[in-house]
């Protein structure tokens, strides 16, 4: 029972909004130092979280895998139970996971194209013909689209344009940047539009480096084709990446390859990143608690007592005990 | 034997360069004391209403816990000593 000074108006409504937002509820009620407390607390703390994990410490996933005979955490994030206090900041994870499920079991699927692309590319290209034959850096404007009879007649294809600059590097002159124009069509590799964190690395230069990932980028690799009668030739190809939108990333599930990046590239620190997005739902849970019931222990004023003893009232408002009184009015023994 | 490393070429003792050693490779260990001081002032907060009460207990409270984490600290660094 909450103290009677406690004005917690409707407290189902105040709990509410102090799972929503923490600090809310309180800010409802009126009680505004605590609203301030928690919230500073809380979302610093989830905020701060998700900061040292590079916001992608924060997904749900739940689902049972065919065919694996061992439970792993990754299908399973508990973790998210206790993020989820958080409220609003946490709940797009919900909407990213059925985003994410609604394709397939495994959440990738890097063959198909899910909706035409428009948009500026960055990567690699080689062209290989007798006459025009390159290799360099290129950035442009990429077009894909999914040709669903297929030119000729052969089923759907995805067919594409690519616009921009190739710096290509001639012997004698360094590097010079020229005009490209070329057709895509054929069989593409393009990472899923929506997905946490996917490997961008470009292997087609023949360089080899470390795996990169990025969340933010999307890999694209497609066949360079130019017209060789009634068929498309593949004279070269193009590896690159093209921008993947925030809402198609943040929040969404990790794949077992990005998370195990992440815990190498971060080590430590995305464990402790984790822990404060689980620590800001729990302690959330309190402040939701505390919006619905008022203080646990009472308002503040009360007078400590000994150990095993309920607190009473401040001294100023007390009423003395029959006992009290009693013990008050019994005269000292004489020695 | 990283810390005896240490200890050689900077002519430290052996305990020394050690501690200096853990605490700079522990760093994410400094972490836990905003969290703990998020933890004793939400508790807090949910136990009183009286904001001197609030802050009062809080500050006890996140004393507490560092002082507890800093004995768990200290014992497992002594135990330690020559692993």
């Amino acid at each position: 029972m909450a103290d009677p000074r406690i004005n917690l108006k409707n407290p189902k409504v105040a709990a509410l909004l102090a799972f929503l937002i923490p600090g809310a509820g309180h800010w409802y009620q009126g009680r505004c130092f605590k609203a301030v407390i928690y919230s500073v607390c809380v979302l610093g703390t989830f905020c701060w979280g998700q900061a040292m994990a590079e916001w992608k410490g924060v997904y749900f996933r739940w689902q049972d895998l065919e065919g694996r005979d061992r439970f792993r955490t990754r299908d399973r994030t508990i973790g998210y139970l206790s993020q989820v206090l958080v409220g609003l900041p946490s709940l797009p994870a919900l909407v990213q996971w059925r985003r994410y499920s609604s394709r397939d079991v495994d959440g990738r699927d890097f063959s198909q194209l899910e909706t035409p692309i428009d948009a500026p590319f960055e990567g690699y290209a080689k062209h290989d013909t007798p006459n025009d034959s390159w290799e360099g850096q290129i950035s442009g404007h990429l077009q894909l689209s999914l040709d669903d009879t297929g030119p000729r007649g052969f089923g759907p294809e995805v067919r594409g344009h690519f616009r921009g600059i190739a710096r290509i590097e001639t012997p004698g002159a360094g590097e010079t940047d020229v005009a490209k124009e070329f057709n895509l069509a054929g069989p593409i590799t393009i990472a899923p539009q929506v997905l946490g964190n996917g490997n961008v690395t470009t292997t087609i230069d023949g360089k080899s480096r470390a795996k990169d990932y990025s969340s933010s980028r999307r890999y694209v690799r497609s066949r360079i084709v130019a017209e060789r009668g009634e068929f498309d030739a593949p004279v070269g190809e193009i590896e690159g990446t093209i921008p993947r939108a925030f809402k198609d990333w943040y929040q969404v599930p990790l794949e077992d390859d990005a998370v195990q990046e992440m815990n190498r590239r971060l080590g430590r620190r995305y464990e402790i990143a984790l822990l404060f997005t689980w620590v800001a739902g729990l302690l959330n849970l309190l402040a939701i608690w505390d919006a619905y019931e008022g203080p646990a222990y009472g308002y503040g004023d009360e007078v400590d007592q000994p150990e095993g003893q309920p607190s009473t009232a401040p001294a100023a408002t007390a009423v003395p005990t029959p006992v009290a009184t009693a013990t008050s009015a019994t005269p000292a023994p004489s020695s | 034997m990283l810390g005896r490393v240490i200890a050689r070429s900077s002519r430290l003792s052996p305990l020394n360069s050690r501690l200096i050693m853990l605490l700079a490779a522990q760093n994410v260990l400094w972490y836990l004391l905003p969290l703990a001081l998020a933890i004793s002032l939400v508790y807090s907060a949910s136990r009183f209403e009286l904001p001197e009460r609030i802050v009062h207990r809080a500050t006890r409270l996140f004393l507490q816990i560092v002082l507890f984490m800093g004995t768990i600290f200290a014992i497992l660094f002594v135990l330690s000593d020559g692993l």
